[in-house]
C-alpha cells in the first residue's frame, strides 16, 4: 500500500549540485560537479509486494540518455537515500552498475512514511568501484562525483496480516495440530504402545545406583535458553528425575548457565520434591546459576563433577563445544552417563563418552515415556503419524520426479510440488 | 611493540601488553593443569573464569540492553535515533522483567512465573513456523529427487539416481528408527537397523570432522604459547605461520 506519491516531479534539480562529501565520499570533499553530470529522473517508489513485513520500498528510476559518460567520468552506480518525512536523509543502499534502475531499500520500519532520494555515482575513468567495509553504503573511491535527484514522497512500506507465500507452513501445522489432537481424542479409549528406549530406561537405573552409592546426582539441562525446546524437554525430564530423587532422599545438583532457566528448574524440583511428599527435603540451593559464558561454566560443572563424585550424570538439552569436555570429565570420574540432545554435531561426542544418549527426538519422546501419561502419549502418537505424512508425501514426491523424466505431462505437477515446498 | 615500558600502557614499568599476555599463558597453562587432575591452580583459574565472566555478562546485559533498550528509550528519548517521545510500551516488559525479582520474597515468588511463561510461550510460538520451515519443508524438497536423472544431452546419470536413491532410503530408515509407537520387529526392525546405520555414519563423519577443528583450535593455542609468550622471557622460536 502506497500513501504518498511523487511530492516534487520536477527532474534533476540538482544537476551537478551536489558532491558527496556532504554525504558519504571524502575522496570529492574539494571538488564540484560540472553542469553536465545528470542525475536519475522520474523516481518511481512502490511498497514491496514479495516483503510481507513491511521493511522494503522498491525503487526505480531512469537516467537521461548520454548520461553514462561525462568528460573524464564514467557513471559507475547510485546510491538510495531515505528518510522519515521531515528528517535527514541517510543512505540505505548502493547500487554498482550504471545499466541498473531499480533497486528495493531495505530495514525500514513498517507503516512509517519515508522520502527517497536518488544519485548516480560518477567515477574518474580507469577507477574501480569501492565501498567503506564498516559502512557498504559508503563509496571510497578516490575522486567519485555524486548528483542527487529530487527527494519524493513520503511512501510507507506495509505489512500484511498474511504472508500468502507461507501458506504452506500453515497448512502443514493445522495437518499436525489435528493429528495430534485425534490421537488425544482416541488416547482415552485404548492404551498407546511406545517401544522400549534404552537410554530412559537407564534413567532409573542411574538414579538407584547414585542411591545406593550415596552420591549425589547431577544434572545439566543444556547451554541453550529456556525458550530453546531442547532445553523445555529436559526440563521435563528433571522433573522425573526429580521426584525420584526426593523419593529416595538423593541430592540432585543443577548449576545453571541461564539464571531464568534456573528459576524455571527451581520451580520444577520444588514441584517435584513437594508431588513426593518430602517439601522439607528440597534445597534450593542445589539449582544455582553459575555463569552464561560457555566454557566458564563447563570448568566450573567439571569442578563440581571432579570434587562432588555424582555417581550420576545427566546431559540433557541443547549443547555446543562444551558436549565432549563435559561428558569426558564424567566419565574419568565413573559416573553413570545418561545424555540426550538435538545439536546434532555434538551427538557423536555423547555417544562415545557416556553411557546411554538419547538422539534427537528420542530426547522429546522422553517426558512421556518416563511419565506415561495418556496424553504425552498420545502426543508421541500423533508425531509418529506425522513421519509417515512425510514419509508418504517424499515417496510420492519421488515417484513423481522420477516418471517426470519419462512423462512430459508430469513435470508440471513435479514443480507445482517443488513450488509448494518452496518457503 | 606499542606501549612500550614506562610509556602510558604500563604498569610498573611493564607494558600492559606483556602483562596480558603473561595472563592469558598462565590461565592457559592452569586450565590444562585439569589434565594432571584436581589441583589448586585449576581452582583459581576456574573462579576467576566464572567470576569474570559472569560480571562482563551483567556489565554487557546493562550497557546493552538495560540502557539502550529500556532506560534510555523511557527516560532519555533524546539519546535514541527514530524517536521524539517516551515508549511508554515498554513498561510492559520492564515491569515483567522485575517480577522475576519476586523470587526474593517468598509470599510473592508465584509472579517471577509469569515472565517464564511469556518467554516459553514466545519461544515455543516462533519455533513452531521455523521448525516447519527448516525441518520439514526445506529437508523434503532436497530429498525429492528423480531417481534416474538425464543430463542435458539425454544421458542416463546412473551415479546421481543412486545417490540420490540412498538419500531416499536413509530418511525413510531413519525416520522409521524414531517411529516409537510401534515395535521394531520384522520390516519395521529391519529399517530402523538400517536407520540406526545411516546415523551412525553421519555421527562418524561428524565426529572426525569436529575433532580436526579442535585440533586446530589447540594448535592456535600453541602457536600463542611458542610465539607470542615464550619471547617475552627470551625465547624465540621464529616468528612462526600468521605472526610478523
Amino acid at each position: 500500500m502506497m500513501t504518498g506519491g511523487l511530492r516534487q516531479t520536477g527532474l534533476t534539480l540538482v544537476l551537478g549540485a551536489l558532491v558527496a562529501c556532504t554525504l558519504g565520499i571524502p575522496a570529492c570533499a574539494q571538488e564540484t560537479a560540472p553542469q553536465s553530470f545528470l542525475a536519475p529522473t522520474q523516481v518511481r517508489v512502490q511498497d514491496d509486494e514479495a516483503d510481507k513485513s513491511g521493511t522494503r520500498l522498491q525503487v526505480e528510476w531512469t537516467m537521461p540518455t548520454g548520461a553514462e559518460r561525462v568528460d573524464e567520468f564514467v557513471l559507475e552506480g547510485y546510491r538510495i537515500y531515505a528518510a522519515e518525512a521531515g528528517e535527514e536523509l541517510v543512505p540505505f543502499e548502493v547500487v554498482e552498475g550504471a545499466g541498473t534502475t531499480e533497486t528495493v531499500v531495505r530495514d525500514l520500519w513498517p507503516g512509517k512514511e519515508y522520502e527517497i532520494q536518488l544519485s548516480a555515482v560518477y567515477l574518474p575513468e580507469g577507477q574501480k568501484w569501492a565501498t567503506d567495509l564498516k559502512d557498504p553504503t559508503k563509496v571510497i573511491t578516490p575522486g567519485a562525483v555524486e548528483t542527487l535527484s529530487a527527494s519524493v514522497g513520503p511512501y510507507q512500506p506495509a505489512a500484511a496480516w498474511y504472508d500468502s507465500a507461507k501458506s504452506n507452513v500453515l497448512l502443514v501445522a493445522l495437518l499436525y495440530s489435528m493429528i495430534v489432537l485425534l490421537c488425544f481424542h482416541f488416547a482415552r479409549r485404548r492404551e498407546t504402545y511406545i517401544r522400549p528406549i534404552a537410554g530412559l530406561e537407564a534413567v532409573n537405573d542411574a538414579i538407584g545406583r547414585a542411591t545406593e552409592m550415596g552420591r549425589p546426582m547431577l544434572f545439566v539441562s543444556g547451554l541453550s535458553g529456556i525458550g530453546d525446546i531442547a532445553t523445555i524437554a529436559s526440563m521435563l525430564i528433571l522433573g522425573h528425575i526429580a521426584r525420584r530423587a526426593a523419593a529416595y532422599e538423593t541430592p540432585i545438583i543443577v548449576p545453571c548457565n541461564d539464571a531464568l532457566v534456573m528459576t524455571a528448574e527451581r520451580e520444577i524440583v520444588h514441584q517435584a520434591y513437594i508431588e513426593a511428599g518430602k517439601p522439607d527435603a528440597y534445597e534450593p540451593q542445589n539449582i544455582f546459576y553459575i555463569t552464561d559464558s560457555q566454557f566458564g561454566y563447563t570448568s566450573a560443572v567439571d569442578g563440581i563433577m571432579v570434587r562432588e563424585k555424582p555417581a550420576a550424570n545427566f546431559f540433557m538439552g541443547y549443547f555446543f563445544a562444551e558436549a565432549l569436555i563435559l561428558a569426558e570429565t564424567g566419565n574419568m570420574t565413573g559416573a553413570i552417563q545418561i545424555a540426550g540432545t538435538d545439536a546434532d554435531t555434538q551427538l557423536p561426542f555423547f555417544i562415545t563418552a557416556c553411557d546411554y544418549t538419547l538422539m534427537g527426538e528420542e530426547l522429546y519422546a522422553a517426558s512421556a515415556y518416563l511419565s506415561r501419561n495418556p496424553l504425552l502419549m498420545a502426543q508421541l502418537k500423533g508425531q509418529d503419524y506425522g513421519k509417515v505424512l512425510l514419509v508418504a508425501g517424499l515417496l510420492v514426491g519421488v515417484t513423481l520426479a522420477t516418471l517426470a523424466i519419462f512423462v512430459a505431462e508430469l513435470q508440471p505437477w513435479f514443480e507445482k510440488l517443488l513450488a509448494w515446498l518452496q518457503i | 611493540m606499542p606501549g612500550a615500558a614506562g610509556g602510558i600502557n604500563a604498569i610498573w614499568g611493564i607494558s600492559t601488553e606483556v602483562i596480558g599476555i603473561w595472563l592469558a599463558a598462565l590461565l592457559t597453562l592452569a586450565i590444562y593443569s585439569f589434565l594432571y587432575g584436581d589441583n589448586p591452580v585449576y581452582k583459581v583459574a576456574e573462579h576467576v573464569f566464572v567470576g569474570v565472566s559472569a560480571a562482563y555478562g551483567a556489565a554487557l546485559t546493562y550497557h546493552l540492553a538495560i540502557i539502550p533498550k529500556l532506560y534510555n528509550p523511557l527516560f532519555r528519548p533524546d539519546l535514541v535515533p527514530d524517536a521524539d517521545e517516551p515508549q511508554y510500551i515498554l513498561i510492559i516488559p520492564g515491569l515483567l522483567g522485575l517480577l522475576i525479582f519476586s523470587r526474593f520474597i517468598p509470599r510473592y515468588d508465584w509472579l517471577s512465573r509469569w515472565p517464564i511463561a511469556f518467554i516459553m510461550g514466545l519461544y515455543a510460538g516462533l519455533s513452531i513456523p521455523r521448525v516447519i520451515q527448516t525441518n520439514i519443508l526445506k529437508q523434503m524438497q532436497a530429498t525429492i529427487a528423480p531417481l534416474l536423472p538425464v543430463d542435458a544431452g539425454g544421458e542416463y546419470l546412473l551415479f546421481s539416481g543412486f545417490e540420490n536413491l540412498l538419500l531416499v532410503v536413509g530418511v525413510v530408515c531413519t525416520l522409521a528408527y524414531f517411529y516409537f509407537s510401534l515395535p521394531h520387529r520384522g520390516v519395521m526392525g529391519g529399517m530402523s537397523r538400517v536407520g540406526i546405520w545411516f546415523l551412525m555414519i553421519g555421527f562418524g563423519a561428524g565426529f572426525g570432522n569436529t575433532v580436526m577443528a579442535r585440533i586446530s583450535l589447540l594448535i592456535g593455542r600453541i602457536q600463542f604459547m611458542l610465539y607470542d609468550w615464550l619471547p617475552t622471557i627470551g625465547i624465540h622460536l621464529g616468528s612462526g605461520p600468521g605472526v610478523g
